[in-house]
């Protein structure tokens, strides 16, 4: 294989697919990027197995052919070369590059070693806005489980249904679902569970990108293509637990409040909260919120009253402050609403007003206060 | 002198006395009478056998079954020693295949108790009550009864005082009870079984259809559905049973319960086979559960070892381990629903920004997305699960190539070198010079000592008094769970639970009774570092059913296993201010000198250590 391609481009396609590319790895090849030299482009691939991404980079082809060689290495070569046009040759898996009046040489494992790539029919492919995409993930993901042993929790669920499209995380003590009124998944899959790293690198990919990006699904594998590059992953499998039936309809007491006072309030009880638990009381009463904590280990506490809306009866509630600023974190700005019911059961946490082409709804489960 | 006179006449032992001697072999505590009657149950034929405790046995043991009864000449004929019915030459004894074969069983429980029998042959009309007081028959007559048998046993041991005293607390010969009737009632699914304790039904299970049946009614239907069926062998030697997944790894080798031709034995050679059979699917130091049913030529194995029968000899033991080894192997490993466990180091950066220090259920923020939703990576998953055994030898140093670097007698647990409490320094907030060796000794420089701290230990005894604080003052931190689980349990655990509601209460669990042996789990402590909460339940409630075989206490018991559970582990990478942090934390506790499972939390080395080994004067 032989090629001629502009440093820049390479470099920066090698700085994605090196996300997929593992540093510690039993087999030695998922440490190599494949190039495959071809017409009018070299293409780059990528996988740990379960993720894998591919890319093209536009090339002068002189002789086709492809081979791996270790990714890290070669993309901090390249990193290192001056804006030049780089020359590649490979002969028996060991590749030579020049650049200016550098010959530099490295050895490869052949082409086909590396893992075969799930490949999708493109035929069913559904077109989604970038930013669509992206926004729901931001609203999601956070609330993903890190807990391995629950599989189906460490993905983000994507579900369509007559209501629309949603994207559901939750680790079992808080859940955030996003709901777009059109469900672009209609006639390929009811639902699906996608690891979030994959997600997270369609995002990266995308940048500030709002085009369309593709998707195909397949059975046990989905792939996201932005432009000609491709992320492809293998799904989670459920089932998922039954979120819907845990989202209380009769929370009557609602507080309306500025998401961003609040979250600098919480942020700041929070710092003398216990480092363990994170605990921060809400206390409720008319028109009034007041936040408190307290901590033995280093004789921390705090308590500041913030105004709000809200004429329920009074009511004292705990909260985890890491979950709460999750959750205003990924709000828009403006009012929030609080609906609860009682001092150990779920609350709903949700924008004053939904936004035009979304809706948003995060759940909450207390810890429970000593008494 | 005369010889009838003298105290050292060698005389023949009178009947009652060899019958005495003999039934301590086969009858050493309560468990034992229930075995042997169930064993005889079954080689009745009995389909249904009952079986009623009071007392934790010392009081009644009652089993009663439908068998095929016996005719009032066998009932007669039973209690003398070596009579049975089912061997009479030699030659049996190498094809054996019912259960009780010697002919000791009932001759040495009326030995040592009152024992009533009533039995109705099949082909009989009316029932034989027999009573036998220290295996002298003291009653017979008719009555009406069904047929079959009903075994009575009261006052074990009245006449042995020794064994009497060698009984242990009521709590563990009820659990060997309890494990006896589960035993029988695993690999004996067609019958049906049931065990009352002081009135109360601890074991009720209808005759199944299948082991799987069998083992979902024991051990609940959640369990049963991470068993992986095995099968393997030929008519000579074959292996069948179940194999539980990696997840429901244990501390201790309890659930590998071995049968040898439908009989329960202990054989470590089987229980090693079925756990390195896991290989890395589970950590080291932890077993699975699996019932490991072995069928065997009767040529090929001798049971004729020990007068319980528990220990059995194989005839070609390798043949034994190696066909266990690979068919449970092969069931684990083929199995598209067990992933083995992976002992990923967590890259560097990861460490950082998602800092060890930061307790489960808090969060990282994460300033931006998107490279923050990516989950924290996995925590090396082998070791935050990973449980210390009360007093066990698991050291994490084990690991490492090279030791602390100390002379032999330093690394020794601290003896009376160590200052105690009194010489508690005051440099808490003192000490910068802190660096981290191998990701999990801390290394200080305190005065003229240099101290190596093992972090996992240090910071289990500081969550240990936290969390025993707050059990204390009835102040436990309980996040509440959106999904609550219901969990099944096994008899034992349930018994455990039961004695421990409240300690696991003050704990934070938020759990009560959903059901037959079934609780439902609503909250769990908040800070601990296994997320699933149904695992972190259950690794406590084991904990807490080892102390209390072992008579700890329990909520000290508690507390060390939620502490160990939440501490940083080895290979967690500690910045700076959290090594302060823990230092400090270490220092104000009550004994910062050793976690509460007894092991050290620091070695220190005196700088003349060093001036010795520099040959400075």
């Amino acid at each position: 294989m032989k090629f001629t391609v502009n440093r820049d481009s390479l470099a920066e396609k090698l700085q994605t697919v090196l996300s997929v590319v593992s540093t510690r790895t039993t087999l030695p090849i998922l440490g190599n990027v494949l190039l495959k030299g071809d017409g009018e482009r070299v293409e780059l691939a990528a996988t740990d197995l379960d993720l894998s991404v591919t890319c093209g980079v536009p090339a002068k082809v002189g002789k086709a052919g492809a081979t791996t060689v270790p990714a890290r290495t070669f993309a901090e070569m390249v990193r290192e070369l001056p804006e030049e046009d780089v020359s590649v040759s490979v002969t028996n898996n060991r590749m030579e590059i020049r650049s200016g009046r550098g010959v530099y040489r490295i050895s490869g494992m052949p082409a086909d070693e590396f893992p075969k790539l799930p490949a999708l029919p493109t035929a069913g492919e559904v077109m989604l806005p970038g930013d669509q995409l992206r926004m729901m993930v931001h609203k999601t993901a956070y609330a993903v489980s890190v807990d391995d042993t629950r599989p189906a929790l460490n993905g983000v669920l994507w579900q369509g249904n007559g209501k629309g499209m949603h994207m559901v995380a939750t680790d079992g003590h808080r859940l955030a679902r996003v709901t777009s009124p059109e469900n672009r998944l209609s006639g390929h899959q009811s639902s699906l569970i996608i690891p979030p790293k994959a997600l997270s690198l369609v995002i990266k990919i995308l940048g500030e990108n709002d085009a369309d990006l593709g998707i195909t699904f397949g059975e046990k594998n989905i792939l996201f293509r932005v432009g000609d590059t491709v992320v492809t992953t293998r799904l989670i499998e459920g089932p998922y637990p039954n979120y819907e039936q845990v989202i209380p309809s009769g929370n009557d007491k609602r507080m309306i409040i500025d998401g961003a006072t609040l979250m600098a309030g919480v942020r700041r009880v929070a710092v003398l909260s216990n480092s363990l638990t994170r605990q921060v009381k809400f206390s409720l009463s008319k028109d009034r919120l007041e936040l408190s904590t307290t901590n033995q280990d280093i004789g921390g506490e705090a308590t500041e009253t913030l105004a709000c809306r809200y004429d329920g009866s009074e009511l004292e509630i705990g909260y985890n402050a890491n979950y709460i600023i999750d959750i205003l974190k990924n709000m828009e700005s403006g009012d929030v609403v609080f609906e609860l019911a009682t001092s150990v059961s779920a609350g709903l946490v949700r924008p004053a007003e939904e936004a035009k082409t979304s809706e948003y709804l995060c759940l909450i489960m207390p810890l429970r206060l000593a008494e | 002198m005369s010889d009838t006179s003298s105290p050292h006449r060698i005389s023949i032992l009178p009947d009652h006395l060899i019958d005495q001697i003999a039934a301590g072999e086969v009858i050493e505590r309560p468990a034992s009478v229930v075995k042997e009657l169930i064993e005889n149950a079954l080689d009745a034929g009995a389909t249904q056998i009952d079986v009623e405790i009071e007392d934790a046995g010392a009081g009644l043991i009652r089993v009663v079954d439908n068998g095929c009864g016996m005719s009032p000449d066998d009932m007669a004929f039973s209690v003398l020693r070596h009579a049975t019915s089912k061997i009479s030459h030699l030659d049996d004894l190498s094809t054996l295949i019912t259960f009780g074969f010697r002919g000791e069983a009932l001759a040495s429980i009326a030995a040592v108790s009152h024992l009533e029998l009533v039995s109705r042959h099949r082909d009989q009309d009316a029932a034989t009550l027999m009573f036998w007081e220290g295996g002298t028959k003291t009653e017979q007559r008719e009555l009406g009864a069904a047929v079959g048998t009903a075994a009575t046993v009261r006052h074990l041991f009245f006449n042995t005082p020794a064994r009497r005293e060698f009984m242990r607390a009521a709590a563990t010969e009820t659990k060997h009870l309890i494990e006896t009737v589960t035993d029988f009632a695993c690999v004996q699914p067609s019958a049906g079984f049931s065990l009352s304790i002081d009135g109360r039904p601890t074991i009720l299970v209808a005759p199944a259809g299948s082991m799987r049946d069998r083992l979902a009614d024991l051990y609940g239907a959640s369990l049963t559905a991470m068993l992986l069926e095995f099968k393997g062998g030929d008519a000579e030697l074959s292996v069948r049973g179940f194999a539980g997944k990696p997840e429901l790894s244990r501390a201790n080798r309890d659930r590998i319960l071995t049968f040898v031709n439908n009989r329960r034995v202990t054989a470590l050679s089987v229980a090693h086979a079925a756990t390195a059979a896991y290989g890395e699917t589970i950590p080291r130091g932890r077993f699975p559960f699996a019932v490991v049913c072995i069928d065997i030529n009767p040529h090929k194995v001798d049971v004729n070892v020990h007068p319980t029968k528990r220990e059995v000899r194989f005839t070609r033991d390798r043949g034994v381990y190696d066909l266990t080894y690979y068919t449970i192997n092969k069931t684990v490993f083929s199995s598209t629903q067990t992933a083995p466990v992976m002992h990923v180091k967590v890259p560097e950066a990861d460490v950082h920004a998602q800092s060890a220090w930061l307790p489960f259920g808090t969060t990282p923020t994460r300033d931006q997305l998107p490279g923050g939703i990516v989950p924290q990576s996995r925590e090396a998953p082998a070791q935050s699960d990973e449980i210390v055994p009360p007093h066990g030898a698991v050291s994490e140093a084990s690991s490492l190539t090279t030791g602390p670097p100390a002379e032999p007698g330093e690394t020794a647990p601290p003896g009376p070198s160590v200052p105690q409490r009194a010489a508690r320094p005051v440099i808490a907030d003192g000490v910068s010079n802190l660096w981290q060796f191998r990701d999990l000794y801390i290394v200080a420089e305190v005065g003229d000592e240099l101290w190596v701290i093992d972090q996992h230990t240090a910071h289990e005894r500081v969550l240990f008094e936290e969390i025993l604080l707050r059990a204390q003052k009835r102040a436990p931190e309980t996040q509440r769970l959106l999904f609550p689980e219901s969990i099944d349990l096994a008899a034992g655990e349930w018994q455990a639970y039961e004695s421990a509601v409240e300690i696991l209460t003050s704990l934070g669990f938020e759990v009560r009774p959903f059901g037959d042996r079934t609780v439902l789990l609503e909250g769990v402590p908040t800070g601990l570092r296994v997320r699933n909460p149904v695992i972190l339940f259950r690794r406590i409630l084991e904990d807490i059913e080892i102390a209390q075989r072992a008579g700890g206490d329990l909520t000290k018991a508690a507390a060390a296993s939620a502490a160990c559970r939440s501490a940083v582990m080895s290979g967690d990478r500690l910045k700076l201010e959290e090594m302060q942090a823990l230092f400090a934390r270490l220092m104000a506790t009550d004994n910062p000198f050793s976690c509460p499972h007894g092991r050290p939390t620091m070695v220190k080395i005196p700088i003349i250590d060093f001036d010795k080994k520099f040959c400075r004067a």
